[in-house]
C-alpha cells in the first residue's frame, strides 16, 4: 500500500559495484518485476529495500518515509526468500504467526499500529491459511510439506503482517515447471486480493512477462528499461534488452542503413530489408547499424528484391512450431552471432538443410540499434 | 541388480550366497576390531567379575553373582557413582554454556576472526594430561598462581572436585566450541534474515531460532560430554590422586584403584556397573532430549 522508490541508489561491495545509480519508482499497488541475469544487482536492490543491505549512496523510500536508516523490522515490508527460509522447528501455524509476535501491525479503525493479542494473531493466521489453502496443514512442520506448500507458507508469513510492500526473491525457482506455472497465476490473484505493492526479483522472463504490471530490466548493476511487458518486448531500448527478452531471442545482425529512391532499407549480407521511415539524424544513408528482428517476424519469402539470402543450417521441430536456423550469405553479414532463427508454424513442408532461402520481414518489425552505444535508433 | 537394490526391491528377492559372502567380507574388518578391542574385553570383565584372584593373580576361584550384588550394592560403588554424578553436573552444563557463548561470539564475519576461532579451539590439541599439568601449576596448593582462590582449592575436600572439574571444562571447551561453531555455520543465513524481518531481537533470535536450529548438535554434545565426565580419570589422578579425603574419587578412579590381583574382580564389577550406568544415562538422554531436538529436512 505504498510506493517504493530508489533514487540514485548505489551499492558497492569493496571494489565491486553491485547496483549503479539506480533510479526506479515502484508505484503503489504495482507488481514490479526486477528482471536480469544472475549477478545483475536485482537481488541486492531488493535486499536494500528490505533492510538486509545498506545503500552506499542514494535514497531509499517506502511511502513517504526515507528508510535508509530505518531498521529492517521497522520498515513494514515482508520478504519471501528463494529458499523460503521457513523455521524448520516450528509448525506451519507458528511460522505464519512469527512476524506478528514481534512486529506492530496496523489494525483497522485504530490510529497507531500495535502488537496483536493472542486471539487476534490466531485469527490472522487462520485467515492467511484460508487464503492460501493451508488450513489443513497448520500443525505440520515444514519438513512434512511439499515444495509448493512450503512456498505458500512463506507467502502466508509474508501477508499476515499486512506489509506496505512484498519483496520476493526468485520465489518460484525451487518449484518444478508445472507448479511454477500454477503458482504464477496464484501470485497474480494474490496481488489483486491484497492490493499491495509487489517487488519481485527473477531471472526468468516468463515470470516477468506473465505477472508484472511493469518490468525493470537490469544488467551489471544498471537499469536498462522500465515498462509494461508488452512495451519492453515490442520496443526494447537497447541491444541488451532486445537480446535478453524473448525466447528464442531476437536475431541481431550487422547492417547498413541505406536510402534507395526515397525508400529506406537496411542492407544485410548481400540483401536488404525494407524499414519503416526513420526520423533522420543520427541515422542517415550509410549509417552502420545493428538490425534486430524477432524470430516470429522473419519469414521465408519468394521476394528476391527486398530480402536477405541465407542457407538453412538446421530445422528444429517443437510440435507447436518450428525453428529454422539459417546462416546469412554474404561478406561480414553478421554481428558475432552467425545464425538467425526463423520461427514458423509447424504445419507445411519444412525447408531442407542446405537449401538457400530468402528472408523477409515486415518493415515496422525491424529494430535498429547503434553498434557503438547499443541504444535503439528507430 | 546389485545386492543393495535386491534388498530394497519390493518383492524382497533373497540375497544370493555371493551377496552374503560379499557382505560378510565388508563387515569383517570392523568385526575384527570390535571383537578384539570391545567384545573380548567385555567378556573378560564379566568373567573377572564372577571370580576372585589370589594375591599374586596366579589362581582364581569362582564366586558367582554374589560379587556383583555385593559390589554394586556397596558403599564404595555408590560413593564413586555419586562423585561421578557430581562431576557430570559440575562439568557438562558449564562447559556447554561457555562453549556456546564462545562459538556465538566467534561466529561472525569479522576481519581476523579466524585467529580467535583458532585460539578458542586450541584446547582440543592438548591432551588431558597436559591440561591437567597446566591446571596443576595454576592451582597448585603451594606454588600455583591461583592457590588462594578458595572455591577451587584442591586441598579442601569440599572444593577439590570443582578444581578438577574446571580443568575438564577448560580442556573440553575447544571441542565444544568447534562443534557448536560448525552447527551455527550450518544454519542458513536466510533463516536469520527472515527472523530479522520478522522483528526478532538478538535474544529472541538466539532462543527461538539459533538454539532450536543447533539442537541436534547440542544433543550430541550433551551425550558426549556426559560420557567424557563419567570416564574422567587422568585429571583426577594427576590433580588430586582421588584426595583429599577421597573427595575426588570418581567411579573410574576407584576402578583403577582396584587393580591389585585380589581386587581385580571388584574392579571388573564396577567397570560393568559404569558401563551399565553410561548406557542407561545415554538412553535416557535420547528418550528425553530427542523430543526437543529438531533434525532438519
Amino acid at each position: 500500500m505504498s510506493e517504493v522508490v530508489f533514487a540514485g541508489v548505489t551499492k558497492r561491495f569493496g571494489d565491486v559495484t553491485a547496483v549503479d545509480r539506480l533510479d526506479l519508482e515502484v508505484l503503489d499497488d504495482e507488481f514490479m518485476v526486477l528482471l536480469g541475469p544472475s549477478g545483475c544487482g536485482k537481488t541486492t536492490a531488493l535486499r536494500m529495500i528490505a533492510g538486509l543491505e545498506t545503500a552506499t549512496e542514494g535514497t531509499l523510500r517506502i511511502g513517504d518515509r526515507v528508510v535508509n536508516d530505518v531498521e529492517a523490522k521497522d520498515r513494514n515490508v515482508s520478504m519471501v526468500f528463494q529458499s523460503y527460509a521457513l523455521y524448520p522447528h516450528m509448525t506451519v501455524a507458528k511460522n505464519i504467526e512469527s512476524p506478528l509476535l514481534a512486529r506492530k501491525v496496523r489494525v483497522p479503525g485504530e490510529a497507531e499500529p500495535r502488537k496483536l493479542t493472542k486471539a487476534e494473531r490466531a485469527e490472522q493466521v487462520g485467515e492467511a491459511a484460508r487464503t492460501l489453502g493451508l488450513s489443513e496443514l497448520l500443525d505440520r512442520k515444514p519438513a512434512a510439506l511439499s515444495g509448493g506448500q512450503r512456498q505458500r507458507v512463506a507467502l502466508g508469513r509474508a501477508i499476515v503482517s499486512q506489509p506496505d510492500a512484498f519483496l520476493m526473491d526468485e520465489p518460484l525457482s525451487n518449484l518444478d515447471a508445472k507448479l511454477r506455472a500454477q503458482t504464477r497465476l496464484e501470485l497474480v490473484a494474490l496481488h489483486e486480493r491484497v492490493a499491495t505493492t509487489f517487488l519481485y526479483v527473477t531471472h526468468d522472463q516468463v515470470e516477468a512477462m506473465t505477472m508484472a504490471t511493469r518490468i525493470a530490466v537490469m544488467s551489471e548493476g544498471r537499469l536498462h528499461q522500465v515498462g509494461p511487458p508488452q512495451a519492453v518486448y515490442e520496443r526494447p531500448h537497447n541491444l541488451f534488452v532486445a537480446r535478453f527478452i524473448g525466447s528464442p531471442p531476437m536475431n541481431t545482425v550487422a547492417g547498413t542503413f541505406v536510402v534507395d529512391a526515397g525508400e529506406a532499407f537496411v542492407r544485410v549480407g548481400d540483401g536488404r530489408f525494407p524499414v519503416a521511415a526513420v526520423g533522420g539524424e543520427p541515422v542517415v544513408d550509410g549509417t552502420k547499424v545493428v538490425v534486430g528482428v524477432r524470430p516470429e517476424h522473419l519469414l521465408l519469402t519468394g521476394d528476391r528484391s527486398s530480402s536477405v539470402a541465407a542457407t538453412v543450417k538446421a530445422v528444429e521441430w517443437l510440435g507447436h512450431e518450428r525453428h529454422v536456423i539459417c546462416t546469412i550469405a554474404g561478406p561480414a553479414a553478421t554481428d558475432g552471432a552467425e545464425d538467425v532463427i526463423v520461427r514458423q508454424p509447424s504445419e507445411g513442408t519444412p525447408p531442407t538443410v542446405g537449401e538457400t532461402v530468402h528472408l523477409g520481414a515486415p518493415p515496422q518489425e525491424i529494430h535498429l540499434f547503434s553498434p557503438d552505444t547499443t541504444e535503439r535508433l528507430n | 541388480m546389485t545386492a543393495l537394490a535386491r534388498l530394497r526391491s519390493p518383492d524382497h528377492e533373497r540375497p544370493t550366497l555371493k551377496d552374503s559372502l560379499l557382505a560378510a567380507a565388508f563387515l569383517l574388518p570392523s568385526l575384527v576390531i570390535f571383537a578384539t578391542f570391545f567384545f573380548y574385553p567385555l567378556y573378560r570383565l564379566f568373567y573377572l567379575g564372577l571370580h576372585q584372584q589370589n594375591t599374586f593373580g596366579t589362581a582364581e576361584r569362582y564366586v558367582g553373582w554374589s560379587q556383583y550384588t555385593e559390589v554394586l550394592g556397596g558403599k564404595e560403588f555408590r560413593d564413586g557413582l555419586l562423585t561421578s554424578g557430581r562431576y557430570v553436573l559440575l562439568t557438562v552444563p558449564l562447559g556447554l554454556v561457555l562453549g556456546v557463548m564462545l562459538a556465538v561470539s566467534a561466529n561472525r564475519r569479522l576481519r581476523g576472526i579466524k585467529v580467535f576461532q583458532t585460539i578458542f579451539a586450541s584446547t582440543v590439541a592438548s591432551s588431558v594430561a597436559v591440561a591437567s599439568v597446566v591446571f596443576l601449576t595454576l592451582i597448585n596448593p603451594q606454588a600455583g598462581y591461583f592457590r588462594d582462590v578458595g572455591f577451587i582449592s584442591l586441598t579442601d575436600p569440599h572444593t577439590a572436585l570443582r578444581g578438577v572439574a574446571l580443568s575438564s571444562v577448560w580442556q573440553n571447551l575447544g571441542l565444544t566450541f568447534i562443534i557448536v561453531l560448525a552447527g551455527l555455520q550450518a544454519v542458513p543465513d536466510e533463516i536469520y534474515e527472515a527472523a530479522t524481518l520478522d522483528g526478532y531481537g538478538p535474544f529472541r533470535r538466539f532462543f527461538k531460532v539459533t538454539l532450536p536450529m543447533i539442537s541436534p548438535t547440542m544433543m550430541f554434545l550433551v551425550v558426549v560430554l556426559v560420557v567424557f565426565a563419567l570416564q574422567a580419570f587422568a585429571q583426577v589422578d594427576i590433580l588430586t590422586g582421588g584426595g583429599p579425603a577421597g573427595s575426588t574419587e570418581t567411579l573410574v578412579w576407584r576402578i583403577f584403584d582396584n587393580q591389585q590381583p585380589r581386587q581385580l574382580g571388584i574392579g571388573a564389577v564396577m567397570a560393568i556397573g559404569l558401563f551399565a550406568v553410561t548406557l542407561v544415562v545415554t538412553g535416557l538422554q535420547f528418550l528425553i532430549l530427542n523430543r526437543r531436538v529438531h533434525y532438519g529436512n
